[in-house]
C-alpha cells in the first residue's frame, strides 16, 4: 500500500527517481520521515517512515530531502591503468553501451573499479575493467562485459555488499521490462529467494529479494531476478491465477533465452516446481497453458539428453514425470 | 494423533499498513508421536513450499479481498522435519497484513491454518482485527 503511494506521490510531482535512486520505499518500522543508505558511493536506498504518509506533500518531501544530500564519490582516483590500445578500449566503449545503458550500472561499474563517477562509458572506466579482467586470471581482458565479466563483476559487488547495485545491473543487462514494477531491492528480512506483491491485481507491483536469491549463485539469481518480472507482467495485465502464475515464472527460468543458463541442479528445480504448478491448475487452465507445457518438456528432454551420464540418473525420474503427462 | 494450532496476535494492527506479527503454535495434542514441519513458512492455500496459511474473512465471513504476493521458497529439507511427542510444541512468526493485507478498512477474522503433506489442514481458532 505505501510502494502505491510512494510511486503515485513520485510520478504526480516528477521526482526522478532513476538517476542517484536505486531504490524508495516504505518501512514501517523507521521512527523518522525518510533515511537513506547508499551503495557504490553515490547510489540511493531511500526508506520512507509512517509518519511521512500523511500527505502527498509531506511523502514528495521526505523523498527530495533524501535526494538532495550530496554525496561524494571516491576521494583518490588512481592512475589509468594501459591495459588495452585506444582502439581496443573505443571497441569496448561501444559494447558496453549496448549491454549497460542505465546511468546507475555504469556508476556501480565505476565504483567497483576506482574511478571518478560520471555515469556515462569512457575509455578510462574501460581501462580499469581491463584490469579487473586481468586480476581475475581467466577472464578474456578486451574491456568488454559480457555474460563473463559480469559474472565476476557481479561476484565482487555480492562479497562488498553492494546487493542493490547488483540487482540494476542484472535488470539493466537482461533488459527486463521494468513496465509496471514500483521498485526492486534487497531486503535482508525476505526469508524467500524472492517476494514480488501488489495490492491488487492488476496493478503495480515491488519485488523484494531475499539474502538466499544472492547465495544460490550469480546465474540462479539472474533466473530469480527474471522470474518474478514475469511476475511484475502478469500482475501488470491480471493474470488471477497463481498456479498459472509461477508456471509461467518457472517457464522463463526454464527457456532462459538471452539470460546465462543455470546448472543441471537449478534446471532441474524449475522443471521440477513448474510441472507442480502445472499439475495444481485447473483442467481448463492446463488446456489453455499446453502450448507453454510442451516448450518446457522440449527443453527439459533437450538438456537431459546433453547431461552427463551421472545427471541423467540423477533426474531421470523427472523426465519420466513430464513424459507422463497427456494433452488434458 | 492429533494436531492444535494456536495463533495469538502480538500487536494488534490499527491500521492496515501496520505490521501484524502473528505467533502460531503447533501442538501434538495427540498419544503418539508426530512429525511436523517446523519451518512454519507462510504461503496461501494455493501456494507450494509454505506450511501455514490463513483463511481472512470479512466479519459476516465472506472472502476477505486482500494483496497477495507471489515468492519463490526453497523446498524444505529433512531438518525441518521434527517429531513431537505429546504434548510438544513448534512456534514460529509471521506477519499477517505482509501477506494478506485487506483492501478495505474494516473487521476481519482471520484463521490460521497449518497444513503439510502428512496432515490436513488444521486450523486456528479466529483472530480479530479491526483496522482502519
Amino acid at each position: 500500500m505505501d510502494d502505491e503511494t510512494l510511486a503515485l506521490v513520485e510520478s504526480f510531482f516528477a521526482i526522478d527517481v532513476r538517476t542517484d535512486a536505486l531504490s524508495i520505499r516504505g518501512d514501517p518500522a523507521l521512527a523518522t520521515d525518510s533515511a537513506m543508505t547508499t551503495e557504490s558511493d553515490t547510489l540511493r536506498m531511500i526508506t520512507i517512515g509512517p509518519t511521512a504518509f500523511i500527505s502527498g506533500a509531506a511523502v514528495r518531501d521526505a523523498i527530495l530531502v533524501q535526494l538532495a544530500t550530496a554525496l561524494a564519490g571516491p576521494v583518490v582516483v588512481g592512475p589509468v591503468p594501459a591495459v588495452l590500445t585506444a582502439a581496443q578500449a573505443t571497441s569496448a566503449v561501444a559494447f558496453n553501451r549496448s549491454k549497460l545503458r542505465d546511468r546507475r550500472s555504469v556508476i556501480a561499474v565505476q565504483s567497483l573499479v576506482g574511478n571518478t563517477l560520471t555515469g556515462v562509458w569512457d575509455a578510462d572506466t574501460i581501462q580499469r575493467v581491463a584490469q579487473l579482467q586481468t586480476n581475475e586470471g581467466t577472464l578474456v581482458v578486451d574491456g568488454k562485459i559480457g555474460q563473463q565479466t559480469m559474472r565476476e563483476i557481479a561476484v565482487q559487488l555480492e562479497a562488498a555488499g553492494q546487493r542493490n547495485s547488483l540487482l540494476r545491473m542484472i535488470v539493466d543487462f537482461n533488459k527486463l521490462d521494468e513496465n509496471g514494477l514500483m521498485d526492486i531491492s534487497f531486503d535482508p528480512t525476505v526469508a524467500s529467494n524472492a517476494e514480488t506483491g501488489s495490492f491488487a491485481i492488476p496493478g503495480p507491483t515491488t519485488i523484494r529479494v531475499g539474502p538466499s536469491g544472492f547465495t544460490q549463485g550469480y546465474e540462479g539469481l539472474v533466473h530469480t531476478v527474471a522470474h518474478e518480472y514475469e511476475h511484475v507482467r502478469q500482475r501488470r495485465i491480471g493474470i488471477q491465477s497463481r498456479n498459472i502464475r509461477e508456471f509461467l515464472g518457472e517457464r522463463i527460468e526454464i527457456l532462459s533465452k538471452g539470460m546465462i543458463e543455470e546448472d543441471i541442479a537449478g534446471f532441474a528445480d524449475d522443471c521440477g516446481r513448474a510441472l507442480s504448478h502445472f499439475n495444481a491448475m485447473t483442467v481448463a487452465e492446463q488446456r489453455a497453458e499446453w502450448g507453454h507445457f510442451v516448450e518446457i518438456r522440449t527443453k527439459l528432454r533437450a538438456r537431459m539428453r546433453a547431461a552427463t551420464p551421472v545427471d541423467q540418473v540423477i533426474h531421470a525420474q523427472l523426465l519420466i514425470d513430464y513424459n507422463a503427462v497427456v494433452r488434458p | 494423533m492429533t494436531l492444535r494450532v494456536e495463533a495469538e496476535l502480538l500487536d494488534p494492527p490499527r491500521e492496515r499498513r501496520d505490521p501484524s506479527p502473528v505467533r502460531v503454535t503447533v501442538v501434538n495434542d495427540g498419544p503418539d508421536d508426530a512429525v511436523v514441519n517446523a519451518r512454519l513458512a507462510p504461503g496461501y492455500a494455493d501456494s507450494l513450499s509454505r506450511e501455514l496459511y490463513a483463511e481472512l474473512t470479512t466479519d459476516g465471513g465472506a472472502p476477505a479481498a486482500h494483496a497477495d504476493r507471489d515468492y519463490e521458497r526453497p523446498w524444505p529439507t529433512n531438518d525441518d522435519f521434527v517429531t513431537l511427542s505429546p504434548g510438544g510444541s513448534v512456534s514460529g512468526e509471521f506477519d499477517l497484513f505482509d501477506w494478506y493485507r485487506p483492501r478495505q478498512p474494516g473487521a476481519y477474522r482471520a484463521v490460521i491454518v497449518y497444513s503439510d503433506d502428512e496432515h490436513g489442514p488444521q486450523r486456528s481458532a479466529p483472530l480479530a482485527l479491526d483496522v482502519a
